[in-house]
């Protein structure tokens, strides 16, 4: 992780200049804005791209990533933050896969301990976002030069921004390849979630590259062509 | 408190001569490791005990799917017997009992100190992607199959993983249900395959591997449970026995 994740932020720190000026203050509502759309995680700096596709075969798999990205990159944007003043230039880098190992480390004890249920559906998501760039990305390009607050805010929008992609991508997924929409609810939500299920087409023999990860990144590509379409046309509507 | 943050804010100083600023540096990433470090530790030391209690909780669980708790009256996991892979695979009637890949673990439920039903753990290295972990209960008088379940694995979501319970349309009954009741007899022992294979078990449509990893794996073990099932059951009845006189 540590090889890549330079480059990673380098070329993040060019898509965003304003993130790379320590001193501005960032409005909040930029900041929502930018990390739901603008610079979204999933589809614009193309960060955490490993367990993005590996795991959004269905929606249900999709949010549960989502929500342990969320709780994790909260966390560590928060502390990143509130130490940003101790840490010596040298040493940031190693600083945050240690604070983020750890967090990942206690984030998981804690769940297996606290909820069972809910650690036997997310549990397989948590170690993987030790291997997710986005985290160590955000504490480089945001947490480490902005306040408490904004860090924190950051942290939780730019998971909020992941899941959406996570949720969307999971969703075409789910259709193309098996025929279904919210398989597997109850895992997640209880028997409740059971009736949950919608079945699109009875019979559906199901295509299978939209299940296995090169289905994964055709439809990655087709997101993002879409965002780009979208943002071509209200560029156009504004000139 | 104080102590700590003036500490940590002398190591940030910027105009320090390289040699000094790699002590420094060195320093400070020692304090902050020890720091996680102890949060983990912490962490680890209070949730320890509760998470083993869970996995327990759920072990149990799983077996009470396949022994209902009113079949027995022992503890159930504390009743675990290991038999080891090579033992296993190679048992007299059991050559074709091949790709056993650790040691199995047996769960052994009694009533009133008779046998009742034996829950193998036995993981298979015949699947798709890998390992496939089954918990498979063999009623101990009538060796016949009481439920297989799957437990962990790693084939093809949504097309290997249809033999998972939860992963089965509402509308359709779950196909390790299919188990239930067979035995060594019924079907024949030739019929012990996938019907692609001139058997009786279904496989899955675009997923054969799976289903026939499943459909071998369960038939060794009802081979070593025709052979073993007194000697398994012996041991653990006569230890309960010693166990209530020297209560």
């Amino acid at each position: 992780m540590s090889a890549t994740s330079p480059n990673q932020i380098d070329v993040e720190a060019d898509v965003v200049d304003s993130e790379s000026k320590p001193n501005r203050q960032l409005s909040y509502g930029k900041i929502t804005n930018d990390a739901l759309w603008t610079n979204n995680a999933g589809m614009v700096q193309l960060l955490g791209l490993c367990p993005l596709l590996a795991v959004t075969g269905n929606i249900i798999n999709g949010l549960g990533l989502g929500i342990a990205t969320i709780i994790t990159l909260t966390c560590s944007n928060m502390i990143i933050a509130f130490t940003r003043n101790w840490v010596r230039k040298e040493i940031r880098i190693p600083y945050y896969v240690l604070v983020i190992a750890s967090i990942v480390t206690i984030i998981d004890l804690s769940m297996n301990a606290i909820t069972p249920e809910l650690h036997s559906v997310l549990g397989i998501f948590i170690p993987l976002i030790v291997t997710n760039c986005l985290i160590i990305g955000r504490a480089e390009a945001f947490a480490s030069k902005n306040d408490i607050p904004r860090a924190t805010l950051d942290g939780f929008m730019m998971g909020v921004g992941f899941t959406l992609v996570l949720v969307a991508l999971g969703a075409i997924r789910e259709i193309l390849g098996s025929g279904t929409l919210l398989s597997g609810a109850s895992l997640m939500f209880g028997s409740i979630a059971e009736s949950w299920t919608l079945t699109l087409f009875d019979n559906y023999q199901g295509f299978l590259l939209a299940i296995l990860p090169p289905g994964a990144f055709l439809v990655m590509g087709l997101l993002i062509a879409l965002k780009n379409v979208i943002d071509n046309r209200i560029k156009a509507k504004q000139a | 408190m104080n102590s700590i943050k003036a500490l940590l804010s002398n190591l940030v100083s910027a105009d320090d001569s390289h040699a000094t600023a790699m002590k420094k540096a060195g320093l400070s990433l020692a304090i902050f490791a020890f720091i996680s470090v102890f949060f983990v530790a912490i962490t680890d030391k209070l949730t320890a005990g509760k998470i083993a209690e869970n996995q327990a909780a759920m072990l149990l669980n799983a077996l009470n799917e396949i022994a209902p708790q009113n079949s027995y009256d022992n503890d159930l996991i504390a009743s675990k017997v290991i038999v080891n892979k090579t033992e296993f695979n190679k048992t007299k009637s059991n050559k074709s009992a091949i790709g056993f890949m650790n040691n199995t673990p047996v769960y052994l439920a009694t009533k009133n100190g008779q046998a009742a039903t034996a829950i193998f753990e036995v993981t298979t290295n015949k699947g798709y992607s890998g390992a496939i972990t089954l918990l498979v209960g063999v009623s101990a008088s009538s060796q016949t199959i009481t439920g297989v379940r799957v437990v962990k694995h790693k084939e093809t979501p949504g097309l290997g993983d249809k033999m998972e319970i939860k992963k089965t349309p509402p509308n359709k009954t779950p196909w390790v249900l299919d188990f239930n009741n067979k035995s060594l007899s019924k079907p024949e022992l030739s019929a012990w395959n996938v019907k692609k294979d001139n058997g009786e078990f279904d496989q899955f449509t675009g997923a054969t591997i799976t289903p026939r990893a499943i459909v071998n794996a369960v038939k060794s073990t009802l081979l070593y449970a025709q052979d073993n099932m007194n000697a398994l059951f012996t041991i653990e009845i006569q230890s309960n026995k010693t166990n209530q006189e020297s209560n």
